[in-house]
């Protein structure tokens, strides 16, 4: 029954992990989505964009490992 | 202004593809207001935790917390960056889907989501007419409307909506076509 009961407590947060991993993918790509964009259309802020774009993808891949932490 | 609806001579801009001797004039986006429906869903989604998180902290199985505490804190972080991250891919989106007119071309970039980008692209001599558009009572009360730019090379269609005072773009484009073609009148 504890067992059971840990189980059932366990599923949503490794659902969420798993969404977690799957958001690292989508940050990873607006990185190239970025360059892409950057190179399309050069503009005075186009290290702002790749900076932020960084950002998002170093969030997401930290806030994934402090989810596997708190499992 | 960078961050305009309508750049003038922006300074640093230029498109994949320029000449060297070609100068960006305008750059053209949507209107700030087209903005407005998903910067209230940033709104909306980052006062959800506040109501939210409290509620699933406290769900009970069997007397255990169903979510520790430690890993609401860590989903809490996770929907904000969820919540930048739409934020993010929607200015961008904003930021360049752009009509970027130059001293020799007129430039129509489309990006939708991750896996789409258009480009297309004619000379200013190509242009036959422009043509602006406002409708509806948001677009009457607001000029916000359409611009179409006819050319004469495949028949095809420049079409760019949601822009701020169109009358004054279509202006802007024809007096440029007209002074293009008037230095050059054999194209």
């Amino acid at each position: 029954m504890i067992l059971t009961t840990e189980l059932l407590t366990l599923i949503p947060e490794l659902a969420a992990v798993l969404i977690m991993a799957m958001y690292i993918v989508f940050a990873f790509v607006v990185t190239r989505q970025v360059r892409l964009m950057n190179d399309s259309l050069a503009t005075p802020v186009k290290s702002v964009f790749t900076l932020m774009a960084l950002l998002h993808f170093l969030a997401a891949v930290l806030i994934f490992g402090l989810a596997l932490l708190a499992l | 202004m960078v961050f305009s609806s309508l750049v003038i001579n922006p300074t640093k801009t230029s498109y994949d593809g320029a000449d060297h001797d070609e100068r960006v004039k305008y750059v053209i986006r949507r209107s700030m207001l087209t903005n407005i429906p998903w910067l209230l869903a940033v709104v909306i989604m980052a006062v959800i935790p506040i109501f939210l998180m409290p509620y699933i902290g406290n769900i009970k199985i069997a007397g255990n917390h169903l979510v520790k505490d430690n890993f609401l804190m860590a989903a809490t972080l996770f929907w904000y960056l969820v919540t930048f991250g739409f934020f993010f891919q929607k200015f961008l989106s904003w930021f360049f889907n752009v009509l970027v007119i130059t001293n020799k071309k007129i430039v129509d970039m489309d990006f939708a989501g991750l896996a789409y980008k258009n480009i297309s692209e004619t000379m200013l001599y190509n242009i036959e007419d422009v043509t602006s558009n406002i409708t509806g009572i948001v677009g009457t009360v607001f000029n916000i409307g359409e611009v179409f730019i006819q050319t004469a090379a495949e028949k095809r269609e420049f079409e760019f909506s949601g822009t701020d005072d169109p009358s004054k773009i279509r202006d802007l484009i024809i007096d440029l076509v007209q002074r293009v073609k008037a230095r050059d009148p054999n194209n």
